[in-house]
């Protein structure tokens, strides 16, 4: 017996140490030429008669609760979305609108009337030209139907002027509309008017668009096909963010959903996949890999959401002392485990979007004052009531991220429970004024101050005059230096009010194969127009 | 035999209806709310009952409850919110993987159990024996998700034999079909197959001592002839009551396995119709499955009474 037993303890252990002994070099070919950064291939590949991949699969983590671009929030949704359909205008890299299906516009001087030019001959994956009614038509059911756009455009109306000309009116100047426009969050994507109108509540039952790629087929829980559309007709100007010029370099494009890391990762591994999300413990199976180049993106930024209809925290004191104890640094580092992937930022919005981002009373950010919140604590008369803090572990951020802050706020002695929901409860509670008080969690893709869920009634519950006031004014300042003063004024009273604390903005890696040249990200979604595949 | 057949299908309509019930029940008492999460982030409630009231979800739960089971009497599960696909449709969608799965572990489960089981017992107390132990030990303590990980990077990453995850109809081709369910179904068969090496040896074990082996045996009968003449068919109840249980098991979703394969099956599609509140989807297929399940278990009751016709007089 003694004999069967070390001959199977041998046989395990040769097998453990085929499996994973030789797992960083295995996947890593001899060939240096592959160690060329993706845009030195990218040029080199242009002028080389080299071999592409016909067909390209990309993973998708989450699933996609509806591929209708104008109701879905969902980043998986926009992944997708920003191949089949363009808008008016799209961002480049600066989040700035640039003109995508619009060919110029014009912006009267008192700042209330839009009109876009659009351009001539560009046409859908049905064949039809995309002209002035189908653009009104979309962008009416958009400002109808996305909860981003409804607050800024519910009180105006996209009008045709003539086939090619769309009107935008309103009585007060509007400055985020471009942005507006632009996002890839609800995206304002342009389709048919036919189909448009065959819209129910529950959304489209046809994708078509103008963009390089035309919907093929949804295999339930499976993947999202897409192909190549031979009619395409891209902007004349460099590709920038997801602006400017597009060209599908591959004829099938999938969005292949593999929910679970573990076996997203494996494909990687097994070359079924191209790129993929890596977490720190995959990473060093990855980084050594000359075949592989790793990609750091700016993922999401963080925020502390008080419920201001809640008991404590509908009173600033209460708020205030939070924000005296937040050691930022801490909950960022409970967030990605390294300070390699975050950055601290007092703005709401990023450093890159120049535009709005602002450092104005930010004296009141990651101020690290047990001291000073327990002074508050007892000012505001805190009798050691509980606080609920809501979360889900569908995604491992939230959770972290909650964790931390619950440690700092036990350690000013306020009494926490964790309230622990899957993403859709979670959604339901919060909409709920009772029965929450804190919620930390990532908000994508922010733009403009008036696309900020936290600083509107709805979310939060930031029922405030002042705040209000100020939001508007910075939306419907005209000139640049107008607007810089009154953004500073809304962040400035922002960290005054605390509707929300900012924590931080987060980054993941992304690991990409050599012979996947031109993927570039924004806000970490993908844009895969631009992007080939060497065999 | 059709009287017995009768009066067991007859049975089985009241525990369908109450888990009818249970299942309509128990889905409305989450909270969350599919509207909300097609809507996501940021909508306002006056869309999102919009949207509800689209869906009939304003209505009574009385109400709701007897449009439902009115229509799945007439084979109408209704149609799910996310997919815009009537729900026999979705499910149907995602039977063929589930079943190829199944069938294929059970056959894989089977044919590691019997002749393991058998020979255990056989030389009950010899190393044979202890080696099943020892299989069935491990078995049942490995995770079956750690099994899957470990011969996913062995085979899939490492040797490149098989590819990681996925699936492909029987139509792609028969080799396309079997390359993506192999290593799914070592895994699910392995842990399945100790289950069933257990109870192949205790039940042979039991069989071997009765008097009508002895007399087997001292008629000079060959050895072979009495374990399968003899042993197995009469060892067989308690080996078709586990086969039986673990194949309904499987069809009622494996769900984990499904998940790290990425097998498009119908445990993966419970796990994500819950996830989006897909109600009808959610009440359609729990109702599939308990159907399946008490269907698996007619067959093996019938099959009882194939085996051992005392059973069908005593009904």
């Amino acid at each position: 017996m003694k004999h069967y037993q070390k001959l199977g303890i041998i046989g395990l252990l040769g097998a453990l140490l085929i499996v994973f002994g030789c797992s960083s070099n295995s996947s890593a070919p001899a060939s240096s030429e592959g160690a060329a950064s993706p845009a030195e291939s990218a040029a080199a590949g242009t002028a080389a008669g080299e071999k592409l991949a016909t067909e390209l699969k990309y993973p998708l983590a989450q699933t996609i609760p509806t591929l209708d671009p104008h109701l879905s929030l969902g980043g998986s949704n926009s992944t997708i979305a920003v191949n089949i359909y363009e808008g008016l205008f799209a961002f480049n890299a600066k989040y700035e609108p640039v003109p995508m299906l619009a060919e110029s516009y014009e912006l009267s001087e008192d700042g209330k009337v839009y009109t876009f030019h659009l351009r001539k001959g560009v046409k859908f994956h049905n064949g039809k030209e995309m002209k002035a009614e189908d653009v009104a038509a979309s962008l009416n059911r958009w400002k109808n139907t996305a909860p981003r756009a409804k607050s800024s455009f519910s009180d105006r109306e996209f009008e045709v002027k003539d086939d090619y000309t769309v009107v935008l009116s309103s009585d007060v100047p509007r400055n985020d509309t471009l942005a507006q426009l632009s996002h890839v969050l609800n995206f304002a994507a342009i389709m048919p008017k036919e189909v448009v109108d065959a819209a129910g509540p529950d959304g489209v039952t046809e994708y078509i668009g103008t963009g390089p790629f035309k919907f093929a087929e949804y295999k339930t829980d499976q993947y999202v096909h897409l192909q190549k559309f031979a009619d395409y007709q891209p902007v004349d100007a460099p590709a920038d963010g997801f602006s400017g010029k597009k060209e599908a370099l591959v004829n099938d494009l999938y969005f292949t959903l593999a929910t679970d890391n573990a076996t997203r990762f494996s494909s990687f591994l097994a070359k079924d996949f191209n790129n993929v999300d890596v977490s720190l413990d995959n990473l060093p199976q990855v980084e050594s890999d000359p075949d592989v180049e790793i990609i750091k993106n700016l993922s999401t930024d963080f925020n502390l959401v008080f419920n201001k209809k809640g008991p404590l925290f509908s009173q600033l004191k209460y708020r205030q002392a939070v924000a005296s104890v937040l050691d930022v640094d801490q909950v960022l580092l409970g967030i990605v485990s390294t300070p390699e992937l975050y950055r601290l930022n007092p703005s709401y919005m990023y450093k890159e979007n120049a535009k709005w981002y602002s450092e104005a009373g930010s004296e009141a950010y990651n101020q690290k004052n047990p001291d000073k919140a327990k002074q508050l604590l007892q000012e505001a008369g805190y009798n050691g009531e509980e606080i609920t803090l809501l979360t889900t572990k569908d995604t491992g951020t939230f959770y972290n991220a909650t964790l931390m802050v619950q440690a700092q706020l036990e350690q000013i002695g306020i009494k926490t429970k964790i309230d622990i929901s899957d993403y859709a409860t979670m959604l339901t509670k919060r909409a709920d004024p009772n029965g929450w008080d804190i919620y930390v969690g990532p908000f994508l893709v922010p733009s403009t101050p008036s696309q900020l869920l936290y600083l509107n009634p709805t979310y939060g519950f930031a029922d405030d005059a002042k705040l209000a006031e100020l939001l508007e004014a910075s939306t419907s300042a005209i000139s640049d230096d107008a607007i810089k003063a009154a953004n500073d004024a809304l962040q400035a009273y922002e960290w005054e009010y605390l509707a929300a604390i900012k924590i931080g903005d987060i980054y993941n890696y992304n690991a990409v194969r050599k012979n996947l040249v031109g993927l570039t990200y924004l806000s970490n979604i993908p844009n895969l127009a631009n992007t080939k595949l060497v065999e | 035999m059709t009287a017995f057949i009768v009066k067991r299908v007859l049975s089985l309509i009241p525990i369908l209806f109450i888990m009818s019930v249970i299942v309509f029940l128990i889905i409305y008492l989450i909270p969350g709310d599919p509207a909300r999460v097609m809507l996501g982030d940021g909508a306002d409630e006056a869309t999102i009952q919009q949207l509800r009231a689209n869906m009939g979800l304003d209505q009574p739960l009385v109400l709701q409850y007897g449009q439902w089971i009115g229509s799945a009497l007439q084979g109408d599960l209704g149609d799910s919110y996310f997919l815009k696909k009537s729900v026999s449709a979705v499910i149907g969608e995602h039977l063929q993987p589930t079943l190829s799965l199944a069938l294929l572990a059970e056959l894989i489960a089977i044919a590691i159990a019997l002749p393991f089981g058998i020979w255990a017992a056989v030389n009950r107390g010899g190393w044979a024996d202890k080696a099943l132990a020892a299989y069935t030990l491990l078995g049942i303590t490995i995770p079956g998700f750690l099994l899957s990980m470990f011969l996913v990077l062995l085979f899939a990453v490492q040797l490149k034999w098989l590819p990681v995850s996925g699936y492909a109809p029987i139509s792609d081709g028969l080799w396309n079909f079997l390359k993506y369910l192999i290593l799914p179904g070592i895994s699910v068969g392995v842990v399945m197959s100790s289950v069933i090496a257990r109870i192949v040896r205790s039940s042979f074990l039991e069989v071997m001592n009765q008097g009508y082996v002895k007399t087997a045996r001292s008629k000079g009968l060959r050895e072979r002839s009495i374990v399968y003449k003899h042993i197995l068919r009469n060892a067989l109840i308690p080996i078709l009551t586990v086969i039986g249980g673990t194949f309904g098991t499987l069809l009622a979703g494996a769900a984990v396995v499904e998940s790290i394969f990425n097998i498009p099956g119908l445990g993966q599609l419970l796990v994500h119709s819950v996830s989006r509140r897909d109600y009808t989807v959610i009440q359609g297929l729990v109702l599939f499955i308990a159907f399946t399940y008490v269907l698996v278990n007619l067959v093996v009751d019938l099959l009882y009474a194939v085996v051992d016709p005392r059973i069908r007089l005593n009904k």
